[in-house]
């Protein structure tokens, strides 16, 4: 004797707005390289900013020395 | 030229977060690049005119 159903066993998943756990996980890897992109911006439009460029830019290991700048007080020009 | 441009197309292009990513990173690059390269030019081009170069002959240091 088969025994049948009266129908699928629908599950649905709790959601806010339509947005619900799985669907935020699957948004994860993409907005990570976005946040990566807007780190990027970032880095290219406050390159020339001294504040920035002594505070994170001279900190760079290889390269960081292209934004030190230390001149002697007497080769400046008044 | 067709394998590097799909080499090109499937690193950097698909996704758009990547393409993007990919042109900041690389005009910040470039922007470093580019200055010291300039800037190293521009100092071998000149090398023994500009201050830096003759500063010794007018001026010693206190030691």
């Amino acid at each position: 004797m088969v025994s049948y159903v009266k129908g699928p066993a629908y599950k649905t998943v709790k959601s806010v707005a339509g947005l619900n756990i799985p669907l935020l996980k699957s948004y994860v890897p993409n907005l990570a390289l976005w946040g990566g992109a807007v780190a990027g911006g970032i880095a290219t439009f406050t390159e020339g900013i001294p504040l920035f460029q002594n505070t994170f830019y001279s900190k760079i290991p290889v390269f960081g020395e292209h934004w030190v700048y230390n001149p002697d007080p007497e080769d400046i020009p008044i | 030229m067709a394998g590097f441009a799909n080499l090109f197309y499937n690193t950097f292009v698909r996704r758009n977060s990547v393409y993007v990513t990919a042109i900041f990173g690389s005009a910040f690059a470039f922007g470093v690049g580019f200055d010291t390269a300039v800037t190293s030019v521009w100092d071998k081009w000149n090398q023994g005119k500009q201050w830096k170069d003759i500063r010794d002959k007018y001026i010693q240091d206190e030691e």
